[in-house]
Formats: C-alpha cells, sequence, structure tokens
C-alpha cells in the first residue's frame, strides 16, 4: 500500500508540474477571459503582518502581497526576488543583496535598503512579539543576545551599505540560509505605515502596503480577502491576474458545493469522505505532497505519561495504516518520526536515512500490553482517566475518536475525550494544561530543521512539556555546522533524543487534497502549502 | 300532616330498579363519566395521537432494550468496514468467494449472506487508465474507476452481474465513517433524545408548575417580581447559556441538561400563572379559603389539579421542542462528547460525507423527524381530548 501512495503521490506532483511547467500553453491565454479568480479558503487570520504572523492561514494573503529578497520556484530552490542578485562570502557568513532598481511599493514609492534593515532589526526586536522571531536571531549575527536585551540594535550583523545594497552577517555558516530569506519574516514592511498604527496597519486594504505581485483592494474579514494586480510590482508585465478572491467558507462540504456548482475556481480542502469519489470523476482534484506531520502531545510531566513505556505502549497500539486509510482516505503517510519524507540535506532525503523507530504500520498489540503491564496497568487496569483534547475539526475529531476507541480495545485504557474551539484548545495547549493532544506542524521552509527546531527548550512552539540539554546541544551543533554529513548526523541525533523516548506521538505525514479548475494554469501549490498565484491564468 | 308524612315514608322495598337501558334509550342520554374517562375515550378516537403514543412507548422500548440485541455497541469501530450501506451489492467471483465493491473503491470478501469477512488485497492499480487489479482464487477482475458509475469487470472489461443484494451482516443500517453500526448508534441517540425529554418534563413540572403557581396565586409585587425574572431568563438564547455553562463545567451531556433544566421551565411557568389568576377568582376557590384552607393546600389541592390539563398539554408540546434543542445543540458541536452518540452529533458526522453516503445522514434525520412528529401529534390530540369545550 506504501508503494502505491507513494505513486500516488508523484502522479499526482507530476500533474502538477505539468501545470507549472506549462509554458507552452501561454499562448492560448485569451485576452478575453477576465483575469479573475476566486479560491475559497477555510479559514483567516486575524494576523496578517509578515514580520510578525506564524498562523498557516495568513498565508495566502502574505505570500501573494509580498516579496522577500529572495523567493523560491517550483522545486523550493531560490532565486531571485526583490533582490536582482546576491553574493556569498566564502566562509559563508557574509550574504550581500543588491535590490532591483525597478524594485517599488505598492503606492509607488521605492523600495531600498533601508526598508528591509527596518523590517528585519523590527521582527529581531522583542517588544514586537514576533512569533517568527527565532529565525532570526538563531542566525543573524549577535541576534540572541539582541533579542535577549544585551546587546543594543546596532550591533545585529544587518549593515545598509548604500540604498541597493544591504549586507547580512550570520552568527554561524548556514547552507539553507537563502531558503530563510525567502520566508515571511524576512518580508519587507513600510516603516511609516507600521508606526502610524502598529496593529491595525495590516488590517484594513488602504493601508497594507506591499511589494509583491498582488496588493490588498478590500478586507472583509468573515468574508473575504481581495487582491488586485500590483502594478508597481518589479515583474507587474509578467503578472497576468487582475484579480484574486480569497472567499472564506469553513465548512468543507459547502466549500466543495460552491466547487462543484461551478461558484469558484479552487478549494484549499476537501472533506475526507468525498476523496475516493473526486479522485476517480473530478480532473480539478489534486492530491498533493505536503511537508507536513500530524502528530500527538503527550504531557511528558503528567503520571503516567512520563514513564516511556506507556508512551511507547500508546504509540504501538495505534494501527496508523487503519487510521491513514480510513480516516484521511488514503492522503497520508503512517509517521513514527517527526520529519516527513521528502526533506533532503546534501542530497540524502532525511527521512531514507532514518530509521522508523522500530514503529509498524499495523498495531503491535502484544508488545504495547506487555509494556502497559511493565508500567503496572496490566490489561489497563488502574490507568487513570487522563483527558484526550483535540479542537474542533471534522477529520481531527474522526481521528481522535478512531484513536481513542483503538486504545480502549488494544490496552483497555478509556481516556476521556475533550472538545474545544481552536483559540480556547491553544491557550489551555500553551498552559501544559493537557493530557494527550491534538498536534501538527507544517514545514515554514525545506530543510529538516523547521521541524526539530520546534522542541528545543526555547522554543515558544514545543509544547510536549519535555527539554533536554543533550537535545539543544545537537541542535545548536547542527545550526552551526557546514557540513551536510555531520549536520545530518546531529540532526538524526536530535531525532533520536525525540523518538526513542517516545516523547511525542506521530500519527500520519500530511498531503494536501485540493481543487483547481482546469481553467486556471500555472498556479503552484508549494510543499509548504502556500498557494502561489504569481505566473498563474485564466484560459476559456 | 305529620301523620301523612309518617304515612308517605318509603323503604328501600317500595323502590324498583327500572329497566335502564330502556330509559337511556328513551331518554337518549350518554352514561355518565368522569372527566379523565371522556378525556381517555375521546384520546382513543383520535387515531394519529394513538398511533403516535404507539410509536413514543415503541421508541421507549428500543432505546431501552434495543442495544442488547446487537452484537455491536455503539462505540465499537471496525474501520476496514467503514461506510457500508443498508443494502451492498455481492459479485460471485468464484462458487463460495463473494465481493462487495465498496464506494471507496475497496473490494470486501463476504459470505455468500453478506457476513463482512475483509479486505481484499490489491494485486496493482493503473492510476491512468484509472482501474484497479485483484486476484482472487486465480480470477482475475478489475475495479474500473474511470466513469461513474465504478464497475467491476472481467480481464476483457465485460462488467460483473450482480449475485444478490442484501444486507451487510449485523449491520441492519450500515456503518458510518468509522465503522460503527448505524442502528445501534441511533438508538443509543434515542437514549439521549429521551433523557433529555425526560428531563425536561421534570423541570417543567418541579419548577415551572410550581412557579408559575405561587406567582399567579400570589398576585401583586410577588407575582410582578417573579414574572419579570422570567422574562429576563426567556430573553437569554439557550445556546448562550449552555456556552456559559461549558466554561465552567466540561462540554458534554451535563451542561445541556443543566442548562436544560435551569431554563425550560419559562414558557410553562407562564401558562400555569395565567391560568392560575383565571381559577383563583371563581367560587370554588372561594368557599375553600372561607373554611380556612391554608394557601399551599389551595394551590396544591384545588389549583392545580383544575389545571391538569393545560400542564400536560404543554409538557408533550414542550418535549419535542426540547429534543430538538438537544440535537441542533450536539449539530453545532455544543452537544454530548465524543464517542457518545445523539442524533444531533450523527447528523453533524454524516453531512460531511453527505454525497457519497447520503444513508447516514439519512437515518438519524428520519428518527428526529418521527419523534418530532409522534409528540406533537400526541400533544394535539391531548390538547383536543382535555379541553372541556369541545366534549361532546
Amino acid at each position: 500500500m506504501k508503494k502505491i501512495l507513494l505513486v500516488l503521490l508523484i502522479s499526482a506532483v507530476t500533474l502538477t508540474s505539468a501545470f507549472a511547467g506549462g509554458k507552452q500553453e501561454a499562448n492560448e491565454k485569451a485576452t478575453n477571459v477576465p483575469q479573475e479568480i476566486v479560491y475559497i479558503v477555510n479559514d483567516e487570520s486575524s494576523d496578517l503582518d509578515p514580520g510578525t504572523s506564524s498562523e498557516t492561514f495568513a498565508d495566502p494573503a502574505i505570500i501573494n502581497c509580498f516579496e522577500g529578497l529572495v523567493t523560491t520556484d517550483a522545486n523550493e530552490t531560490p532565486i531571485p526576488g526583490t533582490a536582482e542578485s546576491w553574493s556569498i562570502s566564502d566562509d559563508g557568513l557574509v550574504y550581500t543583496f543588491t535590490i532591483r532598481e525597478n524594485a517599488k511599493w505598492s503606492d509607488g514609492k521605492a523600495l531600498t535598503a533601508e526598508d528591509f534593515a527596518y523590517s528585519w532589526k523590527r521582527v529581531l526586536d522583542p517588544a514586537t512579539a514576533a512569533k517568527n522571531a527565532g529565525m532570526l536571531y538563531s542566525y543573524i549575527k549577535n541576534g540572541s543576545k539582541i533579542f535577549q536585551g544585551e546587546l543594543p540594535m546596532d550591533e545585529a550583523g544587518i549593515k545598509v551599505i548604500d540604498e541597493r545594497t544591504i549586507e547580512v552577517t550570520l552568527e554561524a555558516p548556514t547552507p539553507y540560509m537563502l531558503q530563510m530569506f525567502a520566508f515571511r519574516c524576512f518580508y519587507p514592511v513600510r516603516k511609516d505605515i507600521v508606526e502610524a498604527d502598529p496593529e491595525g496597519w495590516h488590517r484594513s486594504a488602504e493601508t497594507y502596503i506591499s511589494n509583491g505581485p498582488f496588493k490588498a483592494s478590500e478586507m472583509n474579514f468573515g468574508e473575504s480577502i481581495v487582491l488586485v494586480k500590483n502594478e508597481n510590482y518589479w515583474d507587474a508585465e509578467n503578472v497576468k491576474l487582475e484579480k484574486i478572491t480569497f472567499r472564506v467558507i469553513s465548512e468543507l462540504s459547502t466549500a466543495l458545493t460552491a466547487m462543484e456548482s461551478g461558484d469558484v475556481d479552487g478549494i484549499s480542502d476537501v472533506p475526507a469522505a468525498e476523496i475516493p469519489r473526486l479522485k476517480a470523476e473530478s480532473d480539478a482534484f489534486y492530491i498533493l505532497p505536503a511537508l507536513g506531520t500530524t502528530y500527538y502531545h503527550f504531557n511528558n510531566k503528567v503520571a503516567p505519561l512520563n514513564d516511556n513505556r506507556v508512551r511507547e505502549a500508546l504509540s504501538l497500539a495505534l494501527n496508523r495504516r487503519e487510521l491513514v486509510d480510513t480516516i484521511t482516505q488514503g492522503a497520508g503517510i503512517p509517521a513514527f518520526a517527526v520529519v516527513p519524507p521528502g526533506l533532503a540535506i546534501g542530497g540524502n532525503d532525511f527521512r531514507e536515512v532514518g530509521t522508523n523507530y522500530g514503529g509498524s504500520e499495523k498495531a503491535n498489540v502484544e508488545k504495547a500490553q506487555k509494556l502497559l503491564a511493565e508500567a503496572g496497568y496490566p490489561n489497563g487496569k488502574g490507568f487513570p482517566e487522563l483527558r484526550f483534547s483535540y479542537y474542533t475539526h471534522p477529520t481531527v475529531k474522526k481521528l481522535v475518536e478512531a484513536m481513542h476507541q483503538m486504545w480502549k480495545k488494544n490496552l483497555g485504557i478509556d481516556l476521556k475525550i475533550v472538545n474545544a474551539e481552536w483559540q480556547v484548545y491553544y491557550a489551555d495547549v500553551l498552559a501544559m494544561n493537557y493530557d494527550i493532544c491534538a498536534m501538527g506542524w507544517g514545514g515554514d521552509y525545506a530543510h529538516p530543521m523547521t521541524f526539530l527546531a520546534i522542541f528545543t527548550s526555547d522554543s515558544a512552539n514545543n509544547l510536549s512539556n519535555w527539554s533536554d540539554p543533550a537535545y539543544d546541544a545537537a541542535i545548536a551543533s547542527a545550526q552551526s555546522e557546514t557540513d551536510s554529513d555531520k549536520i545530518l548526523e546531529y540532526m538524526h541525533k536530535a531525532e533520536d533524543l525525540l523518538m526513542n523516548e517516545n516523547r511525542i506521538l506521530p500519527v500520519y505525514h500530511r498531503s494536501y487534497t485540493m481543487m483547481m479548475g482546469s481553467q486556471v494554469k500555472d498556479w503552484r501549490r508549494t510543499v509548504l502549502g502556500s498557494i502561489v498565484l504569481k505566473d498563474a491564468y485564466v484560459t476559456e | 300532616m305529620t301523620d301523612t308524612i309518617n304515612n308517605n315514608t318509603f323503604s328501600s322495598d317500595d323502590w324498583d330498579n327500572g329497566p335502564k337501558e330502556e330509559f337511556l334509550k328513551s331518554e337518549n342520554l350518554a352514561p355518565s363519566m368522569t372527566y379523565w374517562q371522556d378525556v381517555g375515550r375521546r384520546l382513543r378516537g383520535n387515531i394519529p395521537a394513538m398511533v403516535s403514543a404507539a410509536v413514543i412507548i415503541l421508541l421507549i422500548l428500543a432505546a431501552v432494550l434495543g442495544p442488547s440485541f446487537s452484537s455491536h455497541s455503539y462505540e465499537d469501530q471496525e474501520l476496514s468496514f467503514a461506510n457500508i450501506p443498508p443494502i451492498i451489492n455481492l459479485y460471485q467471483i468464484t462458487p463460495g468467494r463473494y465481493v462487495y465493491m465498496h464506494r471507496n473503491l475497496r473490494l470486501i470478501e463476504t459470505t455468500s449472506g453478506g457476513d463482512l469477512i475483509e479486505t481484499v488485497g490489491m494485486e496493482k492499480e493503473d492510476l491512468f487508465k484509472k482501474k484497479m487489479f485483484y486476484d482472487i482464487d486465480g480470477t482475475r477482475i478489475i475495479l474500473d474507476y474511470s466513469q461513474r458509475p465504478f464497475k467491476l469487470t472481467d480481464v476483457d472489461g465485460k462488467p460483473l452481474e450482480t449475485w444478490k443484494k442484501t444486507g451487510p451482516g449485523g449491520y441492519l443500517l450500515g456503518t458510518d465513517a468509522l465503522g460503527r453500526d448505524l442502528f445501534v448508534r441511533t438508538l443509543y441517540g434515542a437514549r439521549i433524545s429521551l433523557l433529555v425529554a425526560l428531563i425536561a418534563t421534570l423541570a417543567n413540572f418541579l419548577i415551572g408548575v410550581i412557579y408559575g403557581g405561587i406567582a399567579g396565586l400570589a398576585g401583586g409585587r410577588t407575582d410582578n417580581i417573579m414574572m419579570r425574572i422570567v422574562d429576563i431568563i426567556s430573553t437569554i438564547p439557550l445556546t448562550l447559556y449552555v456556552i456559559l455553562i461549558m466554561v465552567v463545567l466540561d462540554s458534554g451531556f451535563l451542561s445541556i441538561i443543566i442548562a436544560l433544566g435551569s431554563v425550560y421551565w419559562v414558557n410553562m411557568a407562564r401558562i400555569v400563572r395565567g391560568q392560575i389568576l383565571a381559577l383563583k377568582e371563581q367560587e370554588f376557590v372561594l368557599a375553600a379559603r372561607t373554611i380556612g384552607t391554608s394557601t399551599m393546600r389551595v394551590l396544591f389541592q384545588h389549583l392545580l389539579p383544575n389545571s391538569m390539563g393545560v400542564i400536560i398539554v404543554t409538557a408533550t408540546m414542550l418535549i419535542p421542542s426540547a429534543i430538538f434543542i438537544e440535537s441542533f445543540l450536539s449539530f453545532i458541536g455544543l452537544g454530548v462528547s465524543a464517542p457518545m452518540a445523539s442524533w444531533g452529533t450523527l447528523c453533524s458526522e454524516s453531512l460531511d460525507s453527505i454525497r457519497t453516503f447520503p444513508y447516514q445522514l439519512f437515518t438519524p434525520a428520519l428518527a428526529i423527524c418521527i419523534t418530532m412528529f409522534a409528540f406533537n401529534f400526541l400533544g394535539d390530540g391531548l390538547r383536543d381530548a382535555l379541553d372541556p369545550k369541545l366534549r361532546k
């Protein structure tokens, strides 16, 4: 089955790249077709500020309105964005970018090196409370010390040479730094606009000044965000779409109805139960590989979850193959570790080099029962009624119910299922007020570090109530190492520390299931989940 | 005169029972009946109400006893048998080997009677021609999903004939998205709904009737204050109460019960108060008061029994709306917590897959429908039967 799934994923990739690479079709672009598309997203973010937001739901607006110095192509390879070129010093520490001469803001003002320096320093400033600040301060010279207030901001390794040249000095050579420059926390924001209203500038179309292929024209929160072509974009002549409407519909089946009746051009997700039907009959349906892992947190400080035998028993008692086949309808890969397949270091796929930590796709009930008995709970007797929390989402609900029943049947453990809306739920999880909870992580850049860096002790996203100095040391070594074999080794050491003790419970690596009408060409959904419409156009 | 009277004294022997039937016939009179006998008679004559009563009794019996007749429990799941409809088409591959083609593009092997055995492993899949190849005991068959409806064909592409239509063994109404028995889950949902009905009735009787009775009887300022409290309670939507209660307690059935119990009596209180206001000025109440009957006794012995008709009708009419409120709250995710099943959660769970597996929504929706109809018809019948003005 695994092979079938891979074939499926590969064919899906081939299909998309056929679109992405379908330049020969560009000629058939009919000028009389309105270049407008409507795309349904399932949720929206209240924080569309590229510097501070870490929410996936903010992505459609940010990725299409802004552009970093570097951007990425269909293979996640860095290509010039707002910078026309760059040079990297031989020791890999100093990056010098030359900004395009015709780089402008959407209101026509010139985009300069000062704008980038301001934007990055803003993210580095702890007062900004940027959720992704770690992506800057861990790498830029003196970043950590500045973030902790030990050094002034002037000491940061960010230097404006002239109006079009900016120089960045790193703390240590980082092979994947160029990919990071393409991430949203390195996008420029406008100083005068942001300082006039730091909280609200990104919530109104008038003040949402950007530098990317599109600019905001309407922001109707709870309903839609409308983007129009940005005439001041440096590559505006190659941007074909005139208008994009991101409509917010949270109910997956409602979105599918809109798609099937032809009201909209694309939807970002479909109900799992419809996947087999859509796979068979719709040419607008795609299963795309995603860099994301759905895992569950054990609260490592709560007894008896502080016992590895219990955690391992819980992990072994799950039949991940059944979960993936039935609940995600095959759109996923059973997971035994946090880093998903498809991430390479120095040409080696991180997952293929690593082990699967003794996990099997089917449940290993005997071993699980034995471990649980050794831990003092034979047949689940005396096991406390722990809370099993999840946030409101149809797929998560099914998954939680199925896991709950597997544990009950295989181990005799009866957990109490607790449900809450995401905002309430997330606050509880941040406060470590949970026993076992649903969580997941989608990659921010195409390197295994994006998954492993979240479990360090100072990471704001480490919600496992566990930390280990050895883990932090392994991650720090990997971050400062240049030799790709050694990086691979350090990062596997970190993952071993996490998974040998079953600190978290991985369930499956995700795929995206989405629809886009065949009249829309040259769109792209990256493995990081962003819908990129810069090159897209509409045909008959 | 005295003598005359004495002479005219009658003993019981002087009286003789006349022929009663003839007397009645000649005078064209109905036999004398008590009020409740009369109500019973009229209710029995109301066919929809009687059918509804039978349905409700059946429902109660099914909810209490039904699940114990099934080998599945409401939470047992068999993920490989998910989304099996109540009627399945069997194909005979070789004598003794039968398969069912699942709409999720899987083959499930069954016995000749339709009992599900296991998913058949696929040999290979051709993603571009949209075909799946299977090998069963040397017989090769192809699942062709290149166009709807999906077909099961032999190697030459000739569609296989349906061998038999049957129910999936053990699953009377099919299974849901996690392979749980829908029949048992629907019956389990009936338990929840009937429990809600019971709670709503209790709240109405214990709180609503007494509260309304006291307000109506006391009158004046007391009445004013008590009824304004009722007004305030009834202006706040029930959904809000449930959410507020969920902040304190965990989400789940208990929150709904507490919310319903704490606010669901206000309509009853208003109606009872109106009834008491009308009755308390009547002669029998004045008479009772004259001979020194205590206020409480007046209320419980005289006023409330005389309002019983209205109270019963109101209670019967409020039950279906209580059931519906629970279903609604569960539907929007504020109700019973998983893996418990109520009709509302069953509906919301099946909504995701309504295009592919509509039967999953049909069962709980029909159950809600029938129950609502039954209680409403019964309430209607009771109202007609209890109304003395309709007495013929």
